[in-house]
């Protein structure tokens, strides 16, 4: 069974990057620009694991997941915050709105490959 | 690897000897005191270095020791008596542990490989966060071989069973070889989500020191650099070539008839003090504080009074004195004994001091000082001072004297040194051990130092030694045999004297005997004795004599042509071309290029000895 994924970032960058190691890992990725584009893909992506950047326009990070954890479907699905640096309020924080873990940005693929396999397997 | 290991041991020698300090400190049993941290860090560390490396009983016996320290940093558990002389039996076996690990690669009861053993507990808000064990499990098996075990037990029956709630535990072993880091970071988003150990089969925590462990502010002092003794010994043999070719060059530029003024003589001049300076900081490097010594002696005392009952303190001074590093290692044999001597034949028992009105607790000093070129060592105790009565009763018994010998006072003290007088023995185990004073005597001899007593009744008993800065240097009494020049240990020598011929007692078929010091000695020719000149023994044209006493105080007079200097001399090793020379210990290099061979004087009294009688004092001859 394959792992659907929805990646939620605003950087055509990282959101390229982000398809690139995860297509390459053998998940299934739906992309989103911000955390309003992500929730309205959510009913069509059906996603197993959320991968979202933090600070979007629109609907941030935090908003996103709040909003996601609303609905029943999605109450324990992991999500996984990319955050730019790894001091541990942000990590707090990101724990109190319902993430499951986070990376660091930069990251390389296999790391962000690892940590979502720790996550969603 | 090996480097890492290597590394680590060394780094062990460091954190032991912050353990020993710590274990010393009169302030250890405050939990919020610096030593009891100390002690607990350089535990700690050598517990974590060697669950990495998969020395597993070490790592099991650092982990015990460490638990242990920490019930008393936590305050939870005072610090007794019993507990310090546990701590410090435990420190020394911690020691033998470490070095049990350094010898010979791995030794084979470290060879079941070390595990790591995880226990993973996750809560209900691991579980609401989206975590999975499932996924983290997998991740840790990815690491390595897992055996992966799920522990029921904590599940209720259905009817009370928490949807929400975490039951579940799983044990999870994986091979040692796994990084523990690799391990920790699995469990990076659920740490604060679950009860989580990691622990090797020793028992090794790899995790970081635990943040309640406040940070000793930082150790004061310089930068080091570790480096091998065999490069500094080169080092040092480089600089003691230099000085000679700096002598060569100057008395070459002497003979070329320049003047003192010269431009070429006053250069040379600079270069030779810039020499004796570079010698003299050379020699600093092999030097090391004689504190760390004084320390452990410090454990070997309370150690010595706990097992006695006896109230023991002891009191240091001069700890700064440098002091070279093999000596240091060298005269922790004897210094042992001497700390162990003073406690269990020095210090009286706490109620017979209290009889005599001294406090209950004894008291001993280490004195370490720098004089004149020489290392000086005092141990000194508060106690009854040398049962002269005793010690001349013991004496008698052996045979060392006869039973109407008058001795001075001093004389009597003196044959606490003398081989076979041992009171030790008889009086408690613990000093004992098979040695006594000659014993100690013949170590410090060895290092080419000297020892001696002195004692007053009631007061207590002072022994001081001496000895050289360094071993890589010796004080030698320069001669002339011939046209050789023989260097003499300075140590072993006790007299020069002219020879009366009209002195000598003559016997069949051995050589002569001369009076020297209250003992008949024999006089040996040092030309004949090496080979180097024949004269007619009976015609003596030498009449300069040298009174050598080796460790065991055997004495002989060494006849010489002439008494040139007295030195210090580099010793170069000469067994490493020339295998044993008999009677011969090292050679050197002197001011004029010459070569000169240092004598051995213990061999050099064998030799003479072979085709002798025993020289060793008999009672008919000390009575005369």
């Amino acid at each position: 069974m394959t792992i659907r994924v929805l990646a939620v970032d605003d950087s055509r960058t990282i959101r390229d990057l982000l398809s690139h190691a995860l297509t390459g890992a053998g998940y299934q990725v739906t992309l989103a620009e911000d955390g309003q584009d992500a929730l309205d893909r959510l009913a069509a992506a059906a996603p197993d694991a959320i991968i979202s950047d933090i600070n979007m326009p629109r609907l941030d990070g935090f908003g996103l997941i709040q909003a996601v954890r609303q609905i029943d479907r999605y109450r324990a699905t992991p999500i996984l915050v990319l955050t730019t640096e790894s001091a541990p309020e942000l990590k707090a924080r990101a724990r109190a709105a319902g993430a499951t873990g986070w990376i660091v940005k930069p990251f390389a693929a296999d790391k962000l490959v690892r940590a979502l396999q720790m996550i969603a397997g | 690897m090996a480097d890492i290991r290597t590394g680590f041991f060394a780094e062990c020698e460091e954190l032991l000897e912050r353990l020993m300090d710590a274990l010393g400190d009169p302030g250890l049993d405050d939990p919020n005191g610096a030593a009891i941290h100390q002690a607990f860090r350089a535990v700690h560390t050598i517990k974590g270095g060697a669950a990495s490396l998969g020395f597993s009983q070490l790592a099991d016996h650092a982990h015990d020791f460490e638990t242990r320290l920490d019930l008393i940093r936590a305050g939870d558990q005072t610090l007794s008596t019993d507990d310090l002389l546990s701590f410090l039996r435990t420190a020394d076996r911690l020691a033998d542990h470490v070095a049990a690990a350094a010898g010979p690669p791995s030794p084979p009861d470290d060879a079941p490989d070390p595990r790591w053993s995880v226990v993973f507990h996750p809560s209900g808000a691991l579980y609401a966060s989206g975590n999975e064990p499932l996924h983290i499990l997998n991740a840790l098996a990815e690491l390595g071989d897992a055996e992966v075990r799920c522990d029921l037990s904590a599940l209720p029956a259905l009817a009370d069973l928490d949807p929400e709630a975490g039951y579940l535990r799983w044990h999870v072993g994986l091979p040692g070889t796994v990084p523990g880091p690799s391990i920790r970071e699995t469990f990076d988003f659920v740490e604060d989500l679950c009860d989580l150990s990691i622990i090797s089969n020793g028992g090794g925590e790899p995790a970081p020191p635990p943040a309640d462990a406040p940070l000793l502010p930082p150790q004061t002092g310089v930068a080091t650099v570790r480096v091998g003794l065999d490069r500094i010994d080169r080092l040092m043999n480089l600089v003691g070539e230099l000085v000679i070719g700096q002598s060569m060059l100057s008395s070459a530029l002497a003979h070329t008839g320049q003047t003192r003024h010269s431009p070429a003589m006053i250069a040379l001049e600079g270069l030779g003090s810039l020499t004796r300076d570079l010698q003299d900081a050379v020699m600093a490097i092999r030097a090391q504080p004689i504190k760390p010594l004084f320390q452990r002696m410090e454990r070997i005392l309370r150690e010595a009074a706990g097992r006695l009952g006896k109230s023991a303190r002891l009191t240091c001074r001069g700890e700064a004195t440098e002091v070279d590093r093999l000596l240091i290692e060298r005269l922790a044999e004897p210094l042992t004994h001497m700390i162990r001597n003073a406690v269990d034949h020095g210090l009286e028992a706490p109620t017979d001091r209290r009889a005599t009105g001294k406090p209950e607790t004894g008291e001993v000093r280490l004195l370490a000082a720098n004089r004149s070129g020489r290392v000086v060592i005092e141990i000194a105790d508060d106690g009854a001072g040398i049962d002269r009565t005793r010690v001349r009763d013991i004496a008698v018994e052996r045979g060392l004297i006869a039973a109407d010998h008058l001795l001075t006072d001093a004389e009597t003290d003196a044959l606490l040194f003398r081989p076979g007088f041992s009171t030790a023995r008889e009086l408690t185990a613990l000093s004992g051990r098979g040695v006594g004073m000659d014993s100690v005597r013949a170590a410090l001899v060895a290092l080419g130092g000297r020892i001696t007593i002195a004692s007053a009744p009631g007061q207590g008993t002072r022994f001081t030694l001496s000895l050289p800065l360094t071993l890589a240097v010796l004080d030698g009494l320069l001669v002339r045999v011939g046209d050789q020049t023989l260097v003499i240990p300075l140590a072993a020598t006790l007299e020069t004297a002219q020879i009366d011929p009209a002195d000598l007692k003559a016997q069949a078929d051995s050589p002569p005997l001369v009076r020297l010091r209250d003992r008949h000695v024999a006089l040996c020719d040092a030309g004949s004795l090496f080979g180097l000149a024949r004269p007619d023994p009976s015609g003596l044209p030498r009449s300069i004599a040298v009174l050598i006493a080796d460790e065991d105080d055997r004495r002989i007079a060494l006849l010489v042509d002439d008494i040139l200097d007295q030195t210090q001399v580099v010793i170069k090793d000469l067994r490493g071309n020339c295998g044993p020379v008999p009677g011969i210990a090292a050679a050197t290099i002197l001011g004029d290029g010459k070569v000169a061979l240092i004598v051995d004087p213990g061999d050099l009294i064998d030799l003479a000895t072979t085709t002798l009688p025993s020289d060793r004092p008999r009672p008919g001859q000390q009575a005369q």
